[in-house]
């Protein structure tokens, strides 16, 4: 990868535009274990906002945060990817990063010029970053943010949840999107865990779930 | 003019290293390639016809902060290891912060095969563990691994408000590391797992990993009989993952059992029947 490549655009935008649900990576076709846990009732209007804290501090959040700091920060690219994706705890888990990953890598090839083989989403997303020197801080907690966002439209698909309450959710949850991208942001490969035991056995549950209108 | 030296008095720690190597004696049949244990890890061997069978004591009879235990098993080519415990590993309070630190190690040669099916580890109120388990295996062969934890002596109550367990297991076939997880649990750990998306409330979770060939046929039959509290999945080609949560011990053994049965081709070590 050379230096950065010259752009005029405010490097927010360039974020906004990469972390939009317009953005076409097809990040609305999948809930993280989402359908499933609403399926089991683990998962209501009332919980869903416990529900997802669990994952952003004890989940894909913590590790997602993680792994897209080491990508903006690492010459080993191919070796963040290998462990992003030897961390996966369902096929579904790693189809999302796995199918997500190579749609971004591919509109950061065709439009912004990085040369990047398909990688996990994100590492994806920290490759990008690095090669236009956007802001890594903002860009995980804006990757976050939009993981909120995403799951929680899904769940309106899936339960009596309206959407002035799914907007509350969304901006109860923005702190500790800043608050994990802060936290993480000294952090190496070896800090990353996960204990969303239930979250990923949902994952898994979902692999055969019938009728289902999401990926995973 | 006397000079004085401060002692630091210190309980007495146990430390413990095993290592174990089985090999093939052709037509199915293995034997002791090689075996050292020294300190707190024993091992005594049961007889059986398809593998080099053991229990692994710890003879300190449970772990506390400063203990160390170092296991290293490894199956040669197209030899069977099949190791299990005598009885729960118990992680007693620890008298001063310091973790008690397991380190284990398995490799897998082409064509062999190791059962990882140690019982229980429960973790006590003010207990802290650290433990690593690594499997290094060719891409032709067989490991199953289980690691049961139990969180306080349930049948006594005890509920653990504070305590640490961070435990590493990572999977290696080849040059590639095929599975990875890692577990931080630590401070009021009752409190996190009654999150809904961390433990809903369980006591007791197993994570299972049956990386073989033949990983692919097990996964249909394994998912019928699964509780909601449990999951598998094949993650990959030839890397079966499950995980369950229990309200206790018991209800665990009962979801594992059967699973573990299988995939160990009915040759579960008798310390696992309820």
């Amino acid at each position: 990868m050379g230096g950065p490549i010259p752009t005029r655009t405010d490097p927010i935008l360039t974020l906004a535009q990469w972390l939009s649900p317009g953005f076409p990576v097809g990040a609305f076709a999948y809930s993280s274990g989402l359908e499933q846990a609403i399926a089991d009732q683990l998962v209501t209007p009332t919980s869903l906002e416990d529900w997802l804290t669990d994952m952003l501090q004890d989940g894909t959040g913590y590790v997602d945060a993680i792994l897209i700091h080491v990508a903006a920060t690492s010459d080993e690219v191919q070796h963040v990817d290998a462990t992003a994706r030897a961390l996966c705890p369902s096929r579904e888990r790693l189809l999302e990063v796995d199918a997500l990953g190579s749609a971004f890598c591919q509109q950061l090839r065709a439009n912004w010029g990085v040369q990047i083989d398909d990688v996990a989403y994100p590492v994806a997303l920290g490759v990008g970053v690095r090669a236009l020197s956007l802001p890594i801080e903002t860009a995980v907690q804006m990757y976050l943010h939009a993981w909120v966002s995403t799951v929680v439209a899904a769940s309106q698909r899936l339960m009596a949840l309206g959407q002035t309450e799914a907007q509350r959710i969304v901006a109860a949850l923005a702190p500790l999107c800043s608050d994990i991208a802060r936290q993480t942001r000294e952090s190496t490969l070896d800090d990353i865990c996960s204990q969303s035991f239930a979250a990923d056995i949902a994952t898994m549950r979902h692999e055969t779930l019938s009728p289902r209108i999401f990926r995973t | 003019m006397t000079h004085v030296t401060t002692l630091t008095i210190q309980p007495p720690r146990s430390h413990g290293t095993l290592h174990i190597a089985a090999k093939s004696r052709g037509a199915g049949a293995s034997a002791i390639a090689d075996l050292r244990q020294q300190g707190s890890a024993k091992v005594l061997m049961t007889p059986a016809r398809d593998a080099v069978e053991g229990i692994i004591l710890n003879t300190s009879g449970g772990l506390t902060g400063g203990d160390t235990l170092a296991i290293q098993a490894d199956a040669q080519s197209h030899a069977r290891l099949r190791l299990t415990t005598q009885a729960a590993e118990r992680v007693y309070r620890s008298p001063d912060a310091r973790f008690a630190r397991v380190r284990n190690t398995l490799t897998v040669a082409e064509g062999g095969r190791i059962d990882w099916l140690p019982q229980e580890t429960i973790l006590f109120q003010n207990g802290a563990l650290r433990r690593s388990l690594r499997v290094d295996m060719a891409p032709e062969a067989h490991a199953l691994i289980v690691e049961p934890v139990l969180f306080g002596r349930l049948a006594m109550g005890e509920v653990v408000t504070e305590a640490s367990l961070l435990d590493d297991l990572t999977i290696r076939r080849g040059d590639t590391v095929i599975f990875k997880d890692t577990t931080r649990l630590t401070g009021d750990i009752a409190a996190k797992l009654d999150k809904p998306a961390v433990g809903g409330g369980a006591r007791a979770m197993a994570l299972v990993v049956y990386a073989a060939p033949d990983a692919d046929r097990h996964i249909d039959p394994i998912r019928a009989d699964l509780p909601n509290t449990a999951g598998v999945s094949l993650v990959h080609d030839g890397c079966l993952v499950l995980r369950a949560l229990a309200p206790d011990g018991f209800e665990l053994r009962r979801t594992l059992i059967p699973i573990l049965e299988r995939l160990s081709g009915d040759t579960l070590p008798r310390s696992w029947r309820l």
